[in-house]
């Protein structure tokens, strides 16, 4: 349908409803029916049942005045306005007039498939068609940006809704909410899992240790742990910050089983102290540069000393590059948001300019990286300066993305998903030299997603 | 279909709008109504659609020989004396009325009751009856008290049997208020279905009523029920006495916005098209008393009991304990047709109670306390019954009424969520806007400006202050709706 159609359209409605508007109106209203007293014997007013007036504001419905034709233009004018609104987002939709304004992380249905009767007699196509025109609304982006702008603006908060996974703290720092669960104990394990947790990964590195392979277990820092005093009292619960986290009771544990572990938040809290910017991005979930690069000088020195070669080493700044607006990642939540302007919650942030050195012979292990998305900042690190072989990444150990050096130098990059029936442990896990482990303060719940019991089934079927 | 939703608002509204004013003379008119409203009506519940069309007929059919003696009956043209006789109408009358209430009954209470016979059942050690799961349509309360006031009002020569099958199906089946109200009485409504017109206040008035309703729904109602969601969701012994509180005031604010915002939605439409339903609420929360409460919430459902229950049940030309009596039936019936469960007997019952107690000695007793005073005492009576209300059964409403009534609870340390999570900030600024409407009338130029704006017709400054506040309202509510799911009315459970 052309504009050119549309406006004449537009047109017939308008002069429909004007010729309309020249007759006068009824006396005789419903609400003057209404009005009669609803009881119908002048008895009845002595009712015990509640006595019905009607509102005493529709007892007074004035005639219209003949009104003026200036009255009656406004109101012919207001009307067609509320049709154009009425009407603009389905002409936005077939016609695409205005440029589309996207959102991130979220996706918008391609087609509606046709309803077959069984599917629209159970409701099945209703549900799926109201979310279909909702996000194929002519203006969906622009809406669900301008409502996530009011509430981040007016009310410093993410969304109008409770399922948001986003929360503002303190000086409209952002935060996820699995980190905040985290700090207010809401996946607190006990002594006894947290012991037999410690346990399982005492044993799966003496399992890989008796194949020759080194076994770390990193763990990473949570943005809520690391700035709790960013964290607004609206947030917390009342057993927040009350009790110890699962790291600080699973630390010692491990420790006294002899695991090779690191604990990010000893590293990123000492390097805070020196450095004057934030070991997290305020607009982002991940460690920035500053938390991760010393974390990754300590794996490269860890891997070294298991390994008994030299391997080679990274050092952090002093040197900082500062970015005055975060680079993506380190502004993951700002863009999460969703709205037009969240640059309140985002603040300079800074890398280290780091030096990398290569010992003579030095050696290039083979590593089996398994965690989650903490681990992107230490493999850009390690990724550059050719840390390794290989090195393949089990990403919640759904996903598997390998960095491998090809004969003639170069770099090939894969990423497949991992195939749980057909896994071949030998040639994938127990070929490496190095297996890390990596599990965030936050998650420690569900540390290793399943890959250590299941490697420790591989190794030692009967443990 | 939901009024607040982008299917209504984008595609249906769009269209009949278009078909509608674009159809000459108003057989065609409301013919494209009918169809709409069927569709309307099919998107929620396809699958009752024929069996709704076959009560229709039925009714139909039922009140062609219904009118008093001497009027025209059947499809006769001219008007005879009657054959039937006076037994024969009732007669016919009480089949009617007796099939709509078995259909209502059929849908609403069939697994109600058959749960509490198995119960029952079990109890005596007998074999249990197989478990039911009948569907509840959506409206089928209000719908089939529609058709029953239909037949009473023709029996009663109030008003004439439609002019043809296609005026009584509009009738039947008109969506805007089909699904949660007002409940439409015959007679209000059977003179404009077969003429009416519109004109270009008509229009502008039903927009403004619809916006202002939609914004009541969507930025008022919507965000109150999340908070009510999150704080019922609790068990009892991790709520506290101020979050109960919080919660039942918030599912006032909910219940009243939800359904006055649908109710205003359904009058805004009503007159787009021309038609003229009748207010169903007049800020209740002013209220001073729980008879007064009764006169300004869901008047048409009060209406409608009042003409077709309690009338007939004697009304006020019994003895005393009579009306009383009479009076506690037709509140337990109301909270019946509110839900088929115990704690929406119980609703009724408690509100039968209290206005009982009103007629004996408490009205009488309150009138010496200060307005604010009555006000407060009521409204916190009503927040009680609303307990019975929102609770998923009588001992789960008992338990939150312990909590709200026993300062041990106060500040519990076991809550699990943080205040956040159960009301954020534009929760909070929310509630105080839906206290500040629902109160604000007590304060007269409040109360005068409300009531300036609730009338049809207004000077030309006043259509420019309407327009921009239809407008923000409009606008606001998009807004929301971009960003929310799937959100219905509460009383679509009715």
């Amino acid at each position: 349908m052309s504009m050119k159609n549309i406006l004449v359209l537009a047109q017939v409605c308008v002069t429909t409803l004007s010729q309309t508007a020249q007759k006068p109106r009824d006396e005789l209203t419903t609400e003057s029916l209404a009005l009669e007293s609803c009881s119908q014997d002048k008895e009845e007013s002595k009712l015990s049942f509640p006595k019905i007036s009607a509102h005493p504001t529709l007892e007074h419905m004035p005639e219209t005045s003949q009104g003026s034709r200036f009255r009656n233009w406004c109101i012919s004018t207001m009307i067609c306005f509320f049709l154009l609104l009425l009407y603009l987002p389905w002409v936005q939709q077939s016609l695409n007039i205005f440029p589309r304004v996207g959102l991130n992380n979220i996706k918008v249905p391609k087609s509606l498939t046709p309803p077959t009767l069984s599917s629209f007699l159970s409701g099945k196509f209703q549900k799926k068609a109201e979310t279909w025109a909702t996000r194929k609304s002519g203006f969906w982006g622009v809406l669900v940006r301008s409502e996530n702008q009011l509430n981040y603006s007016l009310f410093g908060q993410p969304s109008s809704s409770y399922s948001s996974s986003l929360a503002i703290g303190e000086k409209s720092t952002l935060f996820e909410k699995i980190y905040l669960d985290s700090w207010n104990n809401r996946n607190r394990l006990s002594e006894e899992q947290l012991l037999q947790l410690a346990n399982r990964l005492a044993l799966l590195q003496q399992l890989l240790s008796e194949r020759g392979i080194a076994f770390i277990l990193l763990i990473s820092p949570s943005k809520a742990a690391t700035y709790p005093e960013l964290i607004s009292p609206a947030l917390k619960t009342k057993e927040g910050g009350r009790f110890k986290q699962n790291r600080e009771l699973l630390m010692p544990l491990l420790q006294n089983l002899g695991v090779n572990v690191i604990d990010s938040s000893q590293i990123v809290s000492r390097t805070s102290q020196s450095v004057p910017y934030p070991s997290f991005s305020k607009c982002g979930t991940h460690w920035s540069s500053i938390g991760s690069c010393p974390v990754t000088s300590e794996i490269a020195q860890l891997i070294g000393q298991l390994l008994k070669k030299p391997v080679k080493q990274v050092s952090c700044g002093p040197e900082l590059k500062v970015h005055n607006y975060p680079k993506n990642p380190d502004r993951d939540l700002a863009i999460m948001l969703n709205v037009w302007n969240a640059s309140s919650s985002c603040e300079p942030t800074a890398e280290f300019v780091t030096n990398t050195s290569s010992p003579d012979n030095h050696f290039q292990p083979k590593v089996l990286f398994v965690g989650t998305s903490f681990l992107w900042a230490v493999l850009d690190y390690l990724d550059r300066m050719r840390f390794y072989s290989s090195r393949y990444l089990f990403f919640y150990f759904r996903t598997s993305h390998s960095f491998l050096t090809l004969p003639n130098g170069q770099i090939k990059r894969e990423r497949k998903e991992i195939d749980h029936q057909n896994f071949d442990w030998e040639r994938r896990v127990f070929s490496n030299d190095v297996i890390l482990v990596e599990a965030n303060e936050a998650s420690i719940h569900t540390l290793g997603h399943d890959f250590i019991e299941q490697a420790i089934k591989k190794l030692s079927p009967l443990s | 279909m939901v009024f607040s939703s982008h299917v209504f608002l984008f595609y249906f509204l769009p269209l009949l709008v278009l078909l509608y004013f674009l159809s000459p003379g108003l057989r065609l008119k409301n013919f494209v109504l009918l169809v709409f409203s069927y569709v309307f009506y099919a998107w929620g519940a396809a699958d009752v659609v024929i069996p709704l069309f076959l009560l229709s007929i039925f009714n139909y059919l039922v009140s062609l020989y219904l009118p008093p003696i001497g009027e025209r009956i059947g499809l006769a043209t001219e008007p005879k004396k009657a054959p039937q006789s006076e037994s024969t109408r009732r007669g016919l009358l009480a089949l009617g009325i007796g099939v709509n209430l078995s259909f209502l009954c059929y849908y609403k209470y069939f697994n109600f009751f058959s749960a509490e016979i198995s119960r029952l059942l079990s109890v005596l050690g007998l074999p249990t009856l197989e478990a039911s799961s009948i569907l509840l349509p959506a409206g089928v309360s209000f719908f089939t008290f529609q058709k029953i006031s239909c037949l009473v009002d023709v029996y009663q020569g109030k008003a004439k049997v439609a002019k043809s099958f296609l005026q009584y199906l509009l009738f039947a089946i008109l969506f805007p208020p089909l699904i949660a109200g007002p409940i439409v009485r015959y007679h209000d409504i059977a003179e404009q279905i077969a003429q009416r017109r519109n004109t270009l206040d008509d229009v502008f008035y039903g927009i403004y009523r619809f916006c202002i309703g939609l914004a009541k729904k969507v930025l008022i109602a919507d965000q109150m029920g999340m908070v009510v969601n999150n704080i019922f969701s609790l068990p009892s012994s991790s709520l506290s006495t101020e979050y109960a509180w919080l919660g039942i005031v918030c599912y006032s604010m909910q219940i009243y916005f939800d359904f006055s915002g649908y109710s205003d939605m359904a009058l805004g439409l009503g007159r787009i098209f021309g038609f003229r339903l009748l207010e169903n609420f007049n800020a209740p929360y002013v209220a001073q008393s729980m008879t007064e409460f009764w006169r300004r919430w869901h008047i048409s459902l009060t209406n409608f009991m009042r003409e077709y229950l309690y009338i007939p049940l004697g009304g006020n030309r019994v003895g005393k304990a009579r009306v009383y009596f009479n009076l506690w039936i037709v509140f337990l019936l109301s909270g019946l047709w509110h839900g088929a469960a115990w704690n929406f007997v119980f609703w009724g019952a408690y509100h039968g109670l209290w206005l009982t107690l009103d007629r004996l000695f408490f009205l009488r007793f309150s009138s010496r306390w200060p307005m604010a005073l009555r006000v407060l005492a009521t409204f916190v009576l009503i927040n009680i019954g609303w307990v019975f209300f929102r609770a998923s059964s009588t001992r789960d409403a008992f338990s939150f009424l312990h909590v709200m009534l026993n300062p041990w609870f106060f500040d519990n340390p076991a809550l699990p969520l943080a205040r956040s999570e159960i009301i954020h900030n534009r929760g909070i600024v929310t509630l105080i806007i839906a206290l500040g409407l629902s109160f604000g009338p007590l304060w007269k130029p409040f109360a005068k400006t409300l009531d300036n704006h609730l009338k049809a017709n207004c000077g030309t400054g006043a259509i420019c202050q309407r327009f921009a506040l239809c407008v923000t309202c409009y606008l606001l509510s998009l807004l929301n709706m971009s960003t929310s799911k799937f959100s219905p009315f509460l009383y679509f459970n009715f």
